[in-house]
Parts: structure tokens; C-alpha cells; sequence
């Protein structure tokens, strides 16, 4: 399986190129900043951004889900972008279809930023919500990278992202998993988000989605984690 | 602003004048010891040849080259060149250019003469090697800033208006690239392309200047270190890139030291502060 096998406070986890993190023991998928229903947002403003994000966010969930046989979801905060989206009909109907199919999946929303405005989603789609912190020992499910005394913190927010600078001026950027000794920072999930900026602390490993695969960088060599 | 055609040209047949040690008027006498330095060290190009200059530096494989043609079409040269060398081999480039010249960086060599043999000046073909360099140098994605704010994609909010827009905002590169993968045939994104063909590239003067160039001689130098008229091209950071090798060889070939630390990580166990590396 391709991927990067990480141990997290004792905890064998593995980073997955879907942007996502599996923890084989619980058998849970945790990801997060998923912004459902972004463009729909934006179309309900008038601005038309064209559909079908949707669907290729859903097929790569969907592809890590098999690829680990995970039993329950775990979404770090901002499932849905805004109220707007959230109401909106046709991203509705998807994520119902897609919801149909898999009944047996559990689904935990630990809430963040943009849940509190956009409101928890519909019963429809049976997933459980949450306040953060919620404790899932030995790990502590953050939307916001909070450091926490009770455990390791799983956080989002930040959907971080690294510029790597090569020879001849070469630049790439790419989506990053930030591994701290206390806390691990997930990429944003969304096809259709923006990316923000994380300072590489000292310590701090990065490793990024390369296509398929999980490469891990030396932080020297990344210019800024801004993507 | 970039310089016109026809002053493209008078600069042009200055350089062919310093090349003759005709140095006329206040303005060619300030330059004199920088076109001396440049003779010194390559040549001053005749106005019927194209200088091509080959330096390795830290950096990497420079090819530098001095149509005298103006920065747009210079930038439209840049990709197109990079474009075409790199339909030959895999390999990475970032260009540059100005009113003088453009430059072509890469971290391995480039197989020049393969190139010149396989046409990199022709003026044929050039009707889909210009959209398909185009695309390589995501020039349209550069573009479609302007267009997205034109179009209200780009959405600032109303002046005075105390109401957070923050939800219905995104950057134009992230639209655009939306656009392009779930909306390729959005007219939006047709005018992207079509105002970078024509404003920025100024098509017909691209054909022009490559039918001038193989209607003359190339001049290739190998130089020890960057010529006085490389200098400017040299130290342009805000370079565009053009590739033909895979995402993961280019990041591979950044990220090689660490490579083989991936895969397995220890961290936070037992209360243990910092890190443990190891299987």
C-alpha cells in the first residue's frame, strides 16, 4: 500500500496519498477540511464555479476508504464551507447518494470553524458531530492544531502546504502532512481549497503528497511551508 | 512597456556596430566597456546572426539567447523553445526573459544540437506548438488573474460593505485550475489563452522573429562564466517553468537527501520528548 507508516504516540498510523491518515487499530480514516458544498457556495453568490468537484473529492474518499477497509470516518473539521452550500440541493442529493451506499460507515465530524457558521449536516447523512476536543485515547481530535496535555493532538485547519525549491530555480509546491512531536497537522481534503501557510518548526517533519506517493523532505530544503 | 519592432531593430544594428568598433554618440560610449567585456568574453552578434551562449554555473545549464526582439516575444520564444526541447528528452526548465534576450535554465544539459537539428527555430508547426508551449508555461494561468477579476470570479466585496465575503473567495490560480479541469471549454478560459496569444506574444512578430532567425546564422558559444548580456536574465527570479519530466522525478530530485529516512517514523511515545527515527 503506498503510503508513509508513521508511529503517533505509540499508535501505528499510515499517511495516505488520498490526503488522508488511516489508523489501523480503531480502523478509522481521519481526515479533514473537507469544505462540502464550497462551489455551490460560490455559485449561490453568483459566481459561477463549474460542478464536479464533488464527485472526484467523493471517488478519492471512497478509494482510500477500500484501500483501507476503514470501518469508521473521522473528519478534523469544515466538512460543509458555508450555510449556503450546505443547503444546497444538488451537492445535497450527491452526498445522500454517496451516504446510501455506505451505511455501515460510522461518521464522527469533530466540529471547526466553518461547521459553527455553516451548521451541523443534515440528519440525512447520519454523521455524529462534536465539540473539540474529542478524546480518542491515546490521540486528541482537534479541528484547530491545539497542543493538548492528555494526548496527541489530530488537527487540520491550516491546510498546509510546502514550497520545495530545486536546482536551476525549480519550484513545486505540494500538499503536506506536518508531523510534530505532539500533534500532527493533516492536508486539507477539498480539491477546491485554498492552502495556507505553516512555519516549519524545529523538529517538525514534513511529508508530502507526490501523486501516488508520501515523500518525506528535509525541512531545509522547503521554502517557506506556504503553498 | 517592451520595446517596439522597430526600435528592436536599431538596437540590433547597434550591436552589430559595436561588433564593428563603431561606437557613435554619448550613449554608445557609456556602454562601450560593457559590449568590450561582452566581445571579450563571447561575441556581439551581426544583425544577421542569433547569439546562443552555454554556461554552467551552480545554478545549473544556462542556454542563453539574444534575438533583440522585445520581452513579449521574447517570453513567447522562451516557451516555445523550452517546450520544444523538451518534446525531445524529459527534462525541467526555468525562463526568463527580457527585451534582449531570453534564458533557459535546466539542472542537466541540453541536448542543443539535437535541438537545432530537429527544428528548434523552424517556423513551422507553429500553430500547435504556440497553444501547446503555452499551456507548458501555464502563461494562461497567469493571464486569467485579470480575467477572473474582470469576470467577478475574484469577488473583493462592495466598498463600505461591512458583510464578511471571505466564503466566496478564492484565488484566480485555483479557479482557474477548476475551470480547466471540470470546465475545459469554459469561454473564460478561452479568453485567457487567446489574450495571451495575441497581447502578450504578439503572434505574428513570434514568426517573424523565428523566420529572421533561420534566415540567418546561429552563433553557439560555450562561455566560462555569464556574459555582460546574460547579466539581467541571470538574476530574474520571477521565472515560469516548462517540463516534461514526471511530478514525482522533478520532486525526487529535490527531495533526494531524505528519501530514504521515509516510510518509518517514531513519534510521542510513552511521553518520550522529540523524535525517534528507526524501523
Amino acid at each position: 500500500m503506498s503510503g508513509a507508516l508513521a508511529d503517533l504516540a505509540g499508535e501505528e498510523v499510515l499517511l495516505l496519498p488520498e490526503h488522508a491518515l488511516y489508523w489501523p487499530r480503531a480502523a478509522a480514516l481521519i481526515v479533514a477540511d473537507l469544505h462540502w458544498g464550497k462551489a455551490a457556495t460560490f455559485r449561490a453568490a453568483g459566481i459561477p464555479i463549474p460542478p464536479g468537484g464533488t464527485g472526484e473529492d467523493l471517488a478519492r474518499l471512497d478509494r482510500a476508504l477500500l484501500r483501507t477497509g476503514a470501518r469508521r470516518l473521522i473528519v478534523l473539521g469544515d466538512l460543509f464551507h458555508a450555510r449556503a452550500g450546505r443547503a444546497a440541493l444538488e451537492t445535497l442529493a450527491e452526498l445522500g447518494r454517496w451516504r446510501l451506499a455506505r451505511t455501515d460507515l460510522e461518521i464522527l465530524l469533530v466540529r471547526g470553524n466553518h461547521d459553527r457558521r455553516a451548521g451541523d449536516p443534515p440528519p440525512g447523512l447520519a454523521i455524529e458531530c462534536a465539540d473539540a476536543p474529542a478524546e480518542l485515547p491515546p490521540f486528541v481530535l482537534h479541528h484547530h492544531p491545539t497542543e493538548s496535555r492528555t494526548g496527541y493532538v489530530l488537527a487540520g485547519h491550516l491546510h498546509p502546504g510546502v514550497t520545495l525549491v530545486g536546482p536551476a530555480h525549480l519550484r513545486e509546491r505540494l500538499p503536506c502532512f506536518v508531523v510534530r512531536p505532539k500533534m500532527t497537522i493533516l492536508p486539507a481534503f477539498g480539491g477546491f481549497t485554498g492552502h495556507g501557510t505553516v512555519d516549519p518548526e524545529p523538529g517538525d517533519r514534513l511529508f508530502a503528497i507526490v501523486d501516488q506517493d508520501i515523500l518525506q523532505l528535509d525541512p531545509a530544503l522547503v521554502r517557506g511551508a506556504a503553498l | 512597456m517592451a520595446i517596439s519592432p522597430i526600435l528592436a531593430a536599431s538596437v540590433r544594428r547597434k550591436l552589430d556596430e559595436a561588433r564593428r568598433g563603431i561606437f557613435n554618440g554619448a550613449e554608445m560610449a557609456a556602454v562601450r566597456p560593457i559590449l568590450e567585456t561582452q566581445a571579450r568574453w563571447s561575441v556581439l552578434p551581426a544583425s544577421d546572426e542569433l547569439l546562443v551562449e552555454r554556461v554552467r554555473t551552480r545554478e545549473g545549464h544556462h542556454l542563453f539567447f539574444y534575438p533583440v526582439e522585445g520581452r513579449l516575444v521574447h517570453e513567447g520564444l522562451a516557451a516555445l523553445f523550452a517546450y520544444r526541447i523538451a518534446q525531445l528528452a524529459p527534462i525541467s526548465f526555468t525562463l526568463a526573459a527580457n527585451d534582449y534576450g531570453l534564458e533557459l535554465l535546466s539542472p542537466e544539459a541540453v541536448p542543443l544540437d539535437e535541438a537545432l537539428e530537429a527544428g528548434l527555430f523552424s517556423s513551422a508547426n507553429l500553430l500547435h506548438d504556440i497553444p501547446a508551449s503555452l499551456n507548458a508555461a501555464e502563461l494562461a494561468r497567469r493571464q486569467f488573474r485579470e480575467i477572473a477579476r474582470v469576470a467577478g470570479l475574484v469577488f473583493q466585496g462592495y466598498p463600505g460593505l461591512a458583510k464578511s465575503v471571505k466564503q466566496v473567495q478564492a484565488s484566480s490560480e485555483l479557479l482557474y485550475d477548476v475551470f480547466a479541469r471540470y470546465d475545459p471549454d469554459n469561454l473564460l478560459l478561452f479568453q485567457a489563452h487567446r489574450e495571451v496569444l495575441e497581447r502578450q506574444l504578439e503572434q505574428s512578430r513570434l514568426g517573424h522573429a523565428l523566420e529572421r532567425i533561420s534566415g540567418g546564422r546561429i552563433v553557439v558559444q560555450e562561455v566560462e562564466r555569464p556574459t555582460p548580456l546574460a547579466f539581467a536574465l541571470l538574476v530574474d527570479r520571477a521565472r515560469e517553468q516548462v517540463s516534461s519530466e514526471k511530478l514525482s522525478d522533478r520532486v525526487r530530485r529535490m527531495a533526494a537527501p531524505l528519501e530514504r529516512a521515509a516510510g518509518h517514523i517514531h513519534f510521542g511515545r510513552g511521553g518520550h520528548r522529540g523524535f525517534r527515527s528507526g524501523g
